[in-house]
């Protein structure tokens, strides 16, 4: 224990004794290892984001919606929509469920004194706000009456609240969506943007109200029944999703009269399984861009080679010398390694820091948190101490094999 | 030489080493035979290519002859492994340069002690000795002393030190005072003569300058990788004063 301290005591001493070469070495790898320690500490920012977000929707939650999402033509003839029945009949067949709601849902031109906005409009039951866990920031949300009168209330997210009122509150202002008037009711809890793009541009009406005063057209089958756009479906957790899934497909095929080899006419998401999807991409990502950083470790550990076989040509003397006065072979091999090694972990150590660093920063310019894990940075610095061993093993076994007379003659 | 009943601490009987550079095979000893005793106080001398080099070589472990026996300090070294060579080096003899050979940018004392390092002697110890040995060849205060720091004498003295401090059998010097001036030289040579005297060191000294070979009691001449002649040097003299010679 004490000759190792000796030892990589008498290399830092070497080591500082040509200061700019050995901090220009440690750069290739303070750069490799902090790149990997930032560019994983992303990639477990982005992970954990996405979590958070589907975690506030909920990943125990199925939507359903018409038609196919794959690509070709649409399969299962014609029929791309789902009716009100539909979703009776599936809340009706469907076990396990804690939450249900059907919302169509629009696009609509919304108009105040202060200015005309597009906005995603939601016609929506009471349940959709427990379904997708939103709530209002002050107002109220829409209400089984208001449904029942089919009342032409509004419910818009902070973003429209600003777009159209500036600073002012909005509650109790009349807008115009297609041109018909509507009273703001409340103003939601802002949620922030998603992937899915902003969720506060946002607007929510009775869901009677749009089948029947807003979006009566999109609103209606050929057969003249009410559709809704989407069915959202909260299960009591994520293992009952296959048995719903199955049992929501097995009850819309029955009632849209499929045959046994067509297509699906709706499709099933599950948030869970986006999220798993979503997840390893961004894991996939994580590594790629890990394996790219970990190319730039690899260089420093060639620049580490490089100094060091300068180095024991420089030191030849030196060598010779060392073994003159009884230094053993192992003994000038450990010096050289030594000296390699702690180039490569102090220069971890730097990148550590610097990664570190890096990742800290990030958090100021983008929406997620990077995530510094400990396992990337033992990582990282388990990596320096191999690339160090790895690159430095060659030339101390060079400085090693030198001949004591040669060495002591070398000019 | 007479042994006058002593064990001889160098006993070289008949070895010979042989070069083989390119196609040429090169005969640098022919059967060289030697006898040190404790006490010796002797100069290796012979004009460039004589061998002189190579007997150095082997006498301090630093080369094996190519046939022939040798034995050290009642060890047999000619049949050892590098290690074990170095191991010998370390504890038998003590080295001195012409160029000093000194760590760069490391102090005297820490020069001093890498060959205790080598041989795993504890921290405390080492100060100590490397302390000791400094004062002895008188730089008791410049122990922290880099050797840009220092005079060429000086720097001498640092490797002198360096030599000394595993109490070694022998110490080889290979024209010690080949680059320093002649003040210096008689110093350092001087310093040699009183570590010979008051420790019974012998000292070997490789050269070719006459001036070192009056002040040893013994020397050798090497021509054609033979001993040419091997006498007893009947002028020898102190390189400087007895009164000199106490001072550290």
């Amino acid at each position: 224990m004490a000759a190792i301290f000796e030892s990589v005591r008498l290399a830092i001493k070497t080591l500082g004794a040509n200061r700019t070469r050995s901090v220009l070495t440690m750069l290739g790898i303070s750069i490799g290892v902090g790149a990997v320690i930032a560019l994983m500490a992303m990639g477990s920012g982005v992970q954990k984001y996405i979590n958070d977000q589907f975690a506030s929707a909920g990943s125990n939650l199925v939507t359903v919606s018409p038609g196919q999402l794959q690509r070709g033509p649409p399969g299962g003839g014609a029929r791309a929509y789902l009716t009100e029945n539909d979703y009776k009949a599936i809340v009706a067949n469907a076990p396990n469920l804690v939450a249900h709601t059907a919302a169509v849902q629009a696009i609509g031109s919304l108009v105040s004194e202060g200015g005309t906005t597009q906005v995603p409009v939601f016609g929506v039951t009471p349940s959709f706000a427990v379904v997708r866990n939103w709530t209002v920031q002050r107002g109220r949300f829409i209400d089984d009456s208001d449904n029942g009168g089919r009342l032409r209330v509004i419910v818009i997210g902070t973003t429209i609240e600003k777009d159209l009122f500036g600073g002012a509150d909005g509650i109790d202002q009349i807008v115009k969506l297609n041109n018909i008037p509507f009273r703001v009711i409340g103003v939601m809890q802002s949620k922030g943007s998603t992937i899915a793009g902003d969720q506060d541009a946002a607007t929510f009406i009775p869901l009677t109200t749009a089948q029947n005063r807003v979006y009566q057209t999109q609103t209606t089958s050929p057969s003249g029944e009410r559709t809704v756009s989407t069915i959202l479906l909260q299960t009591t957790d994520e293992k009952v999703i296959p048995q719903v899934e199955s049992v929501i497909r097995s009850t819309l095929r029955e009632r849209h009269r499929l045959a046994e080899d067509a297509k699906d006419d709706f499709t099933i998401v599950n948030a869970a399984q986006l999220l798993s999807t979503l997840g390893s991409l961004v894991s996939v990502l994580t590594i790629f861009l890990g394996a790219i950083a970990a190319i730039s470790l690899l260089v420093g550990g060639i620049g580490i080679m490089n100094i060091m076989l300068v180095s024991v040509t420089e030191r030849t003397r030196e060598i010779g010398l060392r073994k003159a006065i009884g230094a053993k072979r192992r003994t000038i091999l450990s010096q050289f390694l030594v000296e390699a090694i702690v180039l490569s972990m102090l220069g971890g150590i730097i990148g550590v820091l610097l990664g570190t660093g890096i990742a800290v920063g990030v958090r100021y310019l983008v929406d997620f948190t990077p995530i510094v894990q400990a396992s990337s940075i033992s990582l990282a610095v388990g990596f320096s101490l191999v690339v160090g061993l790895f690159f430095g093993i060659y030339p101390a076994f060079r400085a090693s094999k030198l001949n004591p007379i040669d060495a002591l003659r070398h000019e | 030489m007479e042994s006058n009943g002593k064990t001889p601490v160098i006993d070289v009987n008949g070895i010979t080493k042989v070069y083989q550079m390119g196609d040429i095979e090169v005969r640098a000893l022919q059967g060289v035979s030697l006898k040190i005793y404790p006490g010796d106080l002797l100069a290796i001398m012979g004009p460039s290519g004589s061998g002189k080099s190579t007997l150095m070589n082997i006498l301090g472990c630093l080369d094996q002859p190519t046939s022939g026996s040798y034995r050290l300090d009642g060890v047999d070294v000619e049949q050892m492994k590098e290690d074990q060579l170095a191991e010998v080096r370390n504890r038998k003899i003590g080295f001195v340069f012409q160029s000093f050979n000194l760590l760069r940018r490391t102090s005297a004392i820490d020069n001093v002690e890498q060959p205790m390092i080598y041989a795993g002697v504890g921290g405390r110890e080492r100060r100590a000795r490397a302390k000791a040995a400094l004062e002895a060849v008188g730089l008791g205060g410049r122990l922290k002393h880099h050797s840009s720091e220092l005079s060429g004498g000086q720097q001498q003295r640092v490797a002198i030190a360096r030599s000394l401090v595993n109490n070694p059998a022998i110490i080889l010097a290979d024209e010690p005072t080949g680059n320093l001036d002649s003040k210096s030289g008689a110093e350092i040579m001087c310093l040699f003569q009183k570590l010979n005297e008051e420790k019974g060191i012998i000292i070997i000294f490789v050269t070719h300058d006459p001036r070192i070979s009056e002040h040893c009691k013994r020397v050798i001449r090497i021509g054609d990788g033979m001993v040419i002649s091997d006498t007893a040097n009947a002028d020898y003299t102190r390189a400087c004063d007895d009164k000199a010679l106490r001072v550290n």
